[in-house]
């Protein structure tokens, strides 16, 4: 039997050095109950072998895996336990259902295999997870029946079904296809909040990071590049280019604060400033994140009066640096000013970035320090809600 | 059909379920084990798990006399500490089949368990079912055809297996088996080499070939049972979109 205390959510903490064929793994990340950590590198960098690790499917070089204070693997007291006793859930692009059983048959596996051993009945209720991932129509239907955007939440299920500690998810997207995707997302993001579980994820989409995840590491060469929150990582120049290359730029944080119904626009706080962005269907109150691309920002040096930027944030500049081949363009950060609202904490202050060419940065004589004004199309924003802040949640 | 016949399918009957029986598990066991990922050394371990394979089954024969037999090096000591010595059957013919018969089944096995999804195991293992759990509800019910039909093969490799009991008869009593314990091919070679009845033969070889005609036509059913029931998986795992 199971220790009642042991129910309670946990936070999971891995510091693991992990071997695959020519490449060292060496990282730490944490996840507390209803929190997403997710594991990024720019090509598959030895992130899913440090979730199998966390597992326990694949053997470690030396490091600890714990859960709040209990450790599931320590190197140093020989600690290690097996996968069945973790009970960390699994989830990857292949779902992995097994292919002899039905889906209701997949979605009790656990319920079964720990009854076997423990004569108590986990406490997840299959009924309503067949409701909330639209199982019901395919839970007479074998795996390869069902579609793959299917077969991926009957897994979720599956995984959930057992009653885990916390979930470690692979790409789960990645076979599943491109119109499938968003819908399913959506569900995956709520997962963490929604079952109060710390989950560990990798997806080489970086969409998906933002949408799912609180918390960022960034691997590469087997070791951690960065470590922090979503919108400090995502935002920082060298990180993003590194992630995303064309498409690096900056992650804000913000309020939805009003839907503008005529023109089919809503507004979005951002440090006490608006930012405008195509209508959403986030109610108002809905915490968003807005990706802008470096390469879409402008600069002024005062309020422009007559530009298609629907968006001014007023700034400071904390640093330009020149990048590109002999530095044909720069790369110039800027410090949102936090306006009157003061009652979103910012710890970290919101960066956003933008690239401009060597000589526009020699002609206006940016400066750090210097005061100044980052303007966007509203078209150049991409809102992604996030979850448990939604009020559809249910 | 007479009772030297008879007897002799008896007696192979019983020889070749033994042994099927004896054999099914440890080739099970080989073959999962052979399939799971590989280290260094392996290959050489698996070429020594199928080494019977390629020797003539006198050979094997051979070597279960050298060294169980009464002047063999475990022989001996069983024969004078333990009092024991091997008996040709149905120890003796037991040993010799099984000798032959597991290789060959694992050797079968094996493609059935590298051909499933690596991954099933591990995470039926996260969805709390222990090893043996996960074993019994996943790979063997996803193998069992593939495994009913190296059961019929092995089956019909016992019933068919002389070569080493052969030897291991002629090394315990020199000159022609006794008529008990005489298997099929034992009773053939005994009809044979004395020169008796051609028509004992017959009936020997005959009933030979209807068992093992059955034995071999179960094997290919269930092949390819398995065969159909692995492509129609392995075909959804990547088709991807809607059926």
């Amino acid at each position: 039997m199971r220790d009642p205390s042991s129910r309670l959510p946990r936070s999971l903490s891995v510091d693991l050095h992990v071997r695959q064929p020519g490449l060292e793994v060496q990282a730490q990340l944490r996840a507390s109950p209803g929190r997403v950590s997710a594991l990024v590198g720019r090509l598959e960098n030895g992130q899913r072998a440090l979730l199998e690790a966390v597992a326990g499917l694949r053997p470690v070089l030396s490091g600890r895996v714990a859960l709040g204070a209990d450790a599931l693997f320590d190197s140093r007291s020989g600690l290690n336990l097996a996968p069945d006793r973790r009970r960390l859930g699994w989830l990857d692009s292949d779902a992995h259902l097994f292919p002899h059983l039905t889906i209701k048959q997949n979605l009790t596996y656990g319920a079964r295999a720990q009854g076997a051993r423990m004569s108590i009945s986990p406490g997840m209720d299959v009924a309503s997870l067949v409701k909330w991932l639209d199982l019901g129509a395919m839970l007479e239907h074998r795996p390869h029946e069902i579609s793959a955007a299917q077969r991926v939440r009957a897994a979720l299920g599956r995984a959930l079904a057992a009653d885990p500690q916390g979930l470690l998810m692979s790409d789960p997207l990645g076979r599943v296809p491109e119109p499938d995707r968003p819908a399913l997302l959506e569900r995956l993001a709520q997962v963490a909040h929604r079952f109060n579980l710390p989950v560990l994820m990798t997806t080489p989409r970086m969409d998906e990071v933002i949408c799912m995840a609180d918390d960022v590491v960034i691997l590469h060469d087997g070791r951690m590049a960065g470590a922090g929150p979503v919108s400090q990582i995502l935002s920082d120049v060298s990180l993003s280019t590194f992630l995303e290359g064309f498409h690096a730029g900056s992650i804000l944080e913000g309020t939805v604060t009003r839907h503008d119904i005529e023109w089919l626009l809503s507004e979005v706080d951002v440090c006490g400033q608006c930012v405008v962005v195509p209508a959403a269907l986030h109610p108002v109150g809905t915490r968003v994140r807005l990706k802008v691309r470096a390469r879409d920002m402008s600069l002024h040096r005062e309020v422009p009066t007559d530009s298609s930027s629907t968006n001014v944030l007023r700034g400071r500049i904390s640093q330009v640096m020149l990048a590109g081949q002999s530095g044909t363009y720069g790369a110039v950060s800027v410090e949102l000013a936090r306006e009157l609202d003061e009652r979103l904490d910012f710890k970290t202050g919101a960066q956003i970035w933008g690239l401009v060419t060597r000589q526009a940065i020699q002609q206006m004589n940016w400066q750090p320090g210097e005061p100044c004004v980052v303007g966007f199309n509203a078209m150049a924003a991409q809102v992604t809600p996030l979850p448990w802040t939604s009020s559809k949640r249910g | 059909m007479s009772a030297a016949a008879l007897s002799a399918m008896w007696v192979s009957l019983q020889l070749a379920t033994l042994v099927m029986l004896i054999a099914t598990p440890m080739a099970v066991a080989l073959a999962w084990w052979m399939a799971r990922e590989s280290w260094p050394g392996k290959a050489l371990l698996d070429a020594v798990i199928l080494l019977p394979l390629g020797l003539p089954p006198a050979v094997i024969g051979f070597w279960l006399v050298a060294g169980l037999g009464e002047q063999g090096a475990w022989g001996h000591w069983l024969h004078h500490d333990l009092g024991w010595t091997l008996p040709i059957y149905p120890i003796g013919a037991i040993l010799a089949a099984c000798a032959m018969t597991v290789p060959m089944m694992a050797r079968m096995l094996r493609p059935a368990f590298e051909a499933l999804d690596p991954m099933l195991h591990p995470v039926a293992r996260t969805l709390g079912a222990t090893g043996w759990h996960a074993w019994r509800t996943v790979a063997l019910p996803l193998t069992l055809p593939a495994i009913g039909s190296a059961m019929a093969l092995g089956f019909a490799a016992a019933w068919g297996e002389s070569g080493a009991v052969l030897v291991l008869a002629t090394a315990w009593s020199p000159g022609p088996p006794r008529a008990v314990g005489s298997t099929l091919p034992l009773a053939l070679w005994q009809a044979l080499s004395e020169g008796r009845s051609h028509a004992l033969a017959w009936e020997v070889a005959t009933l030979s070939l209807v068992v093992a005609t059955g034995a071999i036509l179960l094997s290919e059913v269930l092949r390819r049972q398995w065969l159909r029931r692995w492509r129609g998986h392995a075909h959804s795992r990547w088709r991807g979109e809607r059926p």
